[in-house]
């Protein structure tokens, strides 16, 4: 019959079995045994128990542990010594560069190229059409650059320097709507010049008046630059300046002025 | 062509791994066998001797290292499948004497199937307590360093394992 304590007591068997009880506790587990008939029982139990579990057959065959270790062999040794190709890192990368590069040159157009003014034209109707390699961002543009009638015919004067020193055509100049008046490098007039002495300067050989250049504005269609005159155009050479600020694929920011020169229906350009 | 060797340190020689493996193999299956089963036994003693292999340094006893990570890959697996693993029936014991009375034999027989029943239905924790300490002798520090428990734990819970196995028993004699 199962007793109270025997919990305990079945603990100290336990203990007894592994040999973890010290020679006083073995002593009352006997004392107990004598007396109790349930824990004799179970003491039985867990010695048959432990010998037939530290009897149990192997279930380990050689053939078995053979097949074992080739597999484990194969996936470590042998693997290890096993000679490896080389990979191919480096040169497939370089060849997916080279790849992506060469597309993004098919699909986009050369990567290196800068935007450029490519060819100019007199349209009908007083335009001037400056024609880009590429399509440009709307916000590059100034917009549409007005130049009034007035600042044109005051530059309308003979030029005694600057680029077309020299000549005896007339000459106008455009620019930019927030300065008013068009940059252009040139020499003061020489009625506005300071005198220097008493001296009677040599005359002048007259000259017939020019023409004035009729006020334009330069405006922005898709690639191009259109430069619309709001009159007639003169029949002398002249030139004018257009203003522009590209900017290329990368976003940078390209400032350009291009002197136009006309003479007659001939058009051409220097970048300033 | 150029060849070139793989470059990651291993912690044992070749002689060293081979020495291991004849060793602790053996025990280590008859150990993880009766944890999971036969089939799954191979794969994970076959894991656990890759693990020795691949790590970084030698631990400084092989035998409580081998034995706890084929204790933690069979408790995994157990919680992945949740099932009692299937103990083939060779493992009951063959006739030891051709002349031996064939009722002896078969209720010798009759016993250990019921003791192995017994035993199957036990949680695999107590399990293993009960296969290390009886089967393959480890002291209790042993089993705790094994499974990862204080001593004291190991001594509780190897006289749960027995007292469960106990109460197995007798249900499976009641049958």
């Amino acid at each position: 019959m199962r007793l109270a304590g025997c919990t305990y007591w079945e603990y100290q068997i336990s203990l007894d079995l592994d040999d973890e009880l010290a020679v006083d506790g073995r002593d009352a587990l006997d004392r107990h045994l004598n007396g109790c008939a349930h824990c004799r029982g179970v003491r039985e139990t867990f010695a048959a128990a432990s010998g037939v579990l530290s009897s149990l057959p192997d279930l380990a065959d050689p053939g078995l542990l053979a097949a074992l270790h080739d597999d484990i062999w194969v996936k470590t040794y042998r693997a290890r010594h096993k000679p490896k190709r080389r990979r191919l890192v480096w040169p497939a990368v370089a060849a997916a560069l080279l790849a992506a590069f060469a597309a993004a040159n098919l699909w986009l157009g050369p990567l290196w190229q800068r935007p450029a003014l490519v060819a100019v034209t007199l349209a009908p109707g007083n335009c001037l059409e400056l024609i880009f390699n590429q399509s440009m961002d709307s916000t590059s543009w100034p917009g549409t650059a007005t130049v009034p009638a007035s600042a044109a015919g005051r530059l309308n004067a003979p030029m005694t320097g600057g680029p077309s020193a020299g000549t005896a055509a007339p000459f106008a100049a455009g620019g930019s709507q927030t300065q008013g008046a068009p940059q252009m490098s040139h020499a003061p007039a020489m009625e506005n010049s300071p005198v220097f002495g008493t001296f009677s300067p040599k005359a002048a050989p007259a000259q017939p008046t020019p023409a004035p250049v009729p006020s334009y504005t330069v405006s922005r269609q898709g690639d191009q630059l259109v430069v619309s005159f709001a009159g007639p155009l003169p029949k002398g050479p002249f030139q004018i300046l257009v203003p522009a600020t590209l900017r290329d694929r990368w976003g940078r920011k390209l400032g350009r002025t291009y002197l136009v020169v006309i003479d007659q229906g001939s058009v051409a350009v220097k970048t300033q | 062509m150029r060849c070139r060797q793989r470059k990651h340190a291993v912690a044992f020689s070749e002689d060293e791994f081979e020495n291991i493996y004849r060793t602790w193999a053996p025990a280590l299956f008859n150990f993880t066998a009766r944890l999971v089963g036969r089939q799954e036994a191979r794969d994970l003693v076959q894991e656990t001797f890759l693990r020795l292999f691949r790590t970084p340094a030698p631990p400084d006893r092989v035998k409580p290292w081998l034995y706890r990570v084929a204790y933690r890959l069979c408790i995994d697996h157990h919680r992945r499948k949740k099932a009692a693993p299937a103990h083939p029936v060779s493992e009951l014991p063959e006739p030891g004497d051709p002349g031996a009375n064939p009722e002896t034999v078969y209720l010798a027989r009759e016993a250990m199937a019921r003791f192995l029943a017994a035993f199957r239905n036990l949680p695999p924790e107590g399990r293993a307590l009960l296969l290390l300490r009886e089967k393959d002798n480890a002291s209790y520090r042993e089993i705790a360093a094994i499974t990862g428990i204080t001593v004291e734990a190991v001594r509780s819970r190897l006289y749960r394992a027995r007292a469960a196995l106990h109460r197995a028993l007798a249900i499976e004699e009641a049958k």
